[in-house]
């Protein structure tokens, strides 16, 4: 099963216990009951023993119905640590309005842009209020601006005709004056 | 799944040593060694999990220690197993609940949560669930927070009867109705960084700190109250996980692995094997202390409710299902005035073996300190021959006495207040 380009995408994200950046509709359904707070710190249970693999699971959200949950415990860039001298980690996911969708990395690491920001932000100055609400992004929707930066592109243009003027030296060699 | 399970809660705050020491302790005892009765099982899946947290933390190739715990409660189960040709035997289950230490303090400002959110939190719900039902307490003190507090690093200072206090509140909390204070294990992380270290020109020693914990006022307190009230004692136990092979980059304060040098636990089996012995003697002690010090008195009231366990026992028919449950809370309320909760400990101890083993106890300490080896190669022998459970119980009671005698000898300072006989 693929991912249909209509299905829904809420990125996520759980630092050392804390909600950083929850879904909308959770915020919403939230401001009144503190069990839907607490919804998706609790579902996100990490089984260390799988290491930055992604863990899927079903969110339940009452009077809501389910939705689909991926999401994987990875360090939070730039080399952050803990009071105990460990590589500070992240919960980071989505979670998703289409239970049959196949969530990938692939999936997370378009989200993920969202998301360092905020991280960045509890990292250098902590947190402080309710967690930022994350809109819905589709499936089929371009997440970051271009596959292919300018950077990029210029590099692929320099090294392509490096290589075609190395083809003409040798050439030219081989075939004699 | 055997007739006693103790469980433990272990305290200790966001990267104490939990996750790595319960992932060690699994480890070490699962294996049989040289000397050693029985081993440790638990579940496949739980197994394979102990074992790669284990295997991450310990390898070379891998620069960093496994991450933080998420927010979440975990129960580890340990059978301790003897096999022989006689058959399987499973005299004692000990189980432990890993967790994330912000979970302690769920109020601490980093994690942002309400009042109604702490309220309704299943994990925290989880976890006083078990804590307050727990059979014995393993209150761990970071290493490393203990070397920097040692070292006078400002922020850290009133840190440790902070903690303590904060700790010890919870289980004075628990006093009312359960009939005593279970046995408590302070137990010192990351000793490697602390042993023989030399701060202020004098070596860390377990004497000093142990001295320190107990000079801490709200630990002294509590200490005076466990005398008084003839409860199980306290022991200080200093352990390592890694060994040399962990150390502190003094540079940039990390800990870090050292290729190279080697993974050397320390003392990781010793909370463990203190387990049954200090809920036995504990046990013990309270029934003296309820018929005062006539001493016939006592003997009879043993014997006569040893007498009506084996009565109910037969009857039932098996240690465990409800009636039997409902008969050990029944005994052991009668005996503490205490709560249903202190039942699962005592559930086999509290009759017919609580008196026999605490003489056992007693004899294996006085030989063990005498001739250790002897009696460890005896033990192997007498592991070959166990044919029924509670022969099992008492080989594994032996062992631990055995351990507890070399470890108390190497270590006098280790126990505090009043010590039980
Ligand atoms: N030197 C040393 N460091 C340890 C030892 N055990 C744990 N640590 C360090 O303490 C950190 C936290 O340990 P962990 O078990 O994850 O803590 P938890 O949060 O209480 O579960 C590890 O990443 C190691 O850096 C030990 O025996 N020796
Ligand atoms: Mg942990």
């Amino acid at each position: 099963m693929t991912i249909v380009a209509t299905s829904r995408l809420w990125p996520f994200v759980i630092v050392e216990s804390r909600l950083i950046v929850t879904p909308d509709f959770l915020a919403r359904r939230g401001g009144s009951d503190p069990r839907i707070r607490r919804l998706l710190v609790n579902a996100a249970r990490v089984d260390q023993a799988r290491g930055t693999a992604l863990h899927r699971r079903v969110l339940t959200v009452p009077g809501e119905g389910a939705y689909a949950l991926a999401y994987r415990y990875v360090p939070v860039p730039g080399g952050a640590r803990d009071e105990a001298t460990r590589v500070m980690h992240m919960a980071e996911g989505v979670v998703c309005d289409d239970l049959d969708a196949e969530l990938t990395d692939e999936t997370l690491n378009r989200t993920r842009g969202y998301l360092l920001g905020p991280v960045r932000r509890y990292v250098d100055q902590g947190w402080s209020g309710p967690p930022l609400s994350s809109r819905a992004v589709l499936a089929g929707e371009s997440v970051e601006p271009t596959p292919w930066s300018l950077g990029r592109l210029a590099a692929v243009v320099v090294l392509a005709a490096a290589g075609l003027t190395v083809l003409l030296l040798a050439l030219k060699r081989v075939l004699g004056p | 799944m055997s007739a006693t399970t103790l469980r433990v809660m272990v305290f200790g705050e966001r990267g104490a040593g939990k996750t790595l020491y319960l992932a060690g302790l699994f480890r070490g005892m699962s294996v049989s060694g040289p000397g050693s009765v029985f081993t440790l099982q638990t579940g496949e899946v739980d197994r394979l999990k102990l074992n790669r947290i284990y295997a991450d933390a310990v390898n070379p190739l891998l620069k960093n220690f496994p991450p933080s715990t998420h927010w979440q409660t975990e129960p580890w189960r340990f059978d301790c197993q003897i096999t022989n040709r006689h058959g399987t035997f499973r005299p004692l289950s000990v189980e432990y609940l890993d967790y994330s230490g912000e979970m302690l303090d769920p109020l601490d400002a980093r994690l942002g949560m309400t009042d109604e959110e702490i309220e309704v939190d299943p994990e925290l719900r989880a976890l006083r669930g078990y804590r307050d039902h727990a059979d014995a307490y393993l209150l761990m003190i970071d290493g490393l927070k203990l070397l920097r507090m040692l070292r006078g690093a400002p922020e850290l200072a009133g840190w440790l009867e902070h903690y303590l206090s904060d700790q010890l509140q919870v289980m004075e909390q628990r006093l009312t109705g359960t009939g005593g204070r279970p046995p408590l294990h302070v137990v010192v992380s990351k000793w490697d960084l602390l042993d023989g270290r030399m701060v202020d020109g004098v070596p860390v020693t377990l004497g000093a700190v142990a001295g320190l914990v107990a000079r801490q006022p709200t630990f002294a307190a509590h200490l005076d109250g466990r005398a008084q009230d003839r409860d199980a004692p306290v022991r200080v136990i200093p352990v390592s996980v890694t060994g040399p092979f962990a150390a502190l980059d003094e540079e940039t304060g990390e800990i870090v692995k050292v290729p190279g040098r080697p993974v050397q636990p320390y003392n990781l089996d010793v909370p463990f094997t203190a387990l049954l012995p200090d809920t036995i003697r504990w046990r013990r002690e309270q029934l003296l202390a309820d018929t005062g010090p006539s001493g016939e008195g006592v003997e009879r009231k043993l014997n006569r409710r040893a007498a009506l366990l084996a009565h109910a026992r037969a009857f039932v028919g098996s240690a465990r299902g409800p009636l039997a449950e409902r008969l050990d809370r029944w005994a052991t309320r009668r005996q503490n005035g205490g709560s249903p909760a202190m039942s699962i400990a005592t559930a086999g101890l509290a009759g017919e073996l609580l008196h026999q083993l605490g003489a056992v106890l007693d004899e294996q300490e006085s030989r063990s300190r005498a001739r250790l080896r002897e009696i460890q190669e005896e033990h192997q022998r007498r592991r070959q021959a166990v044919a029924t459970e509670s022969e099992a119980i008492t080989l594994a009671l032996q062992g631990f006495a055995v351990r507890l005698a070399e470890f108390e000898e190497k270590n006098p300072g280790s126990l505090l207040g009043e010590v039980l006989s």
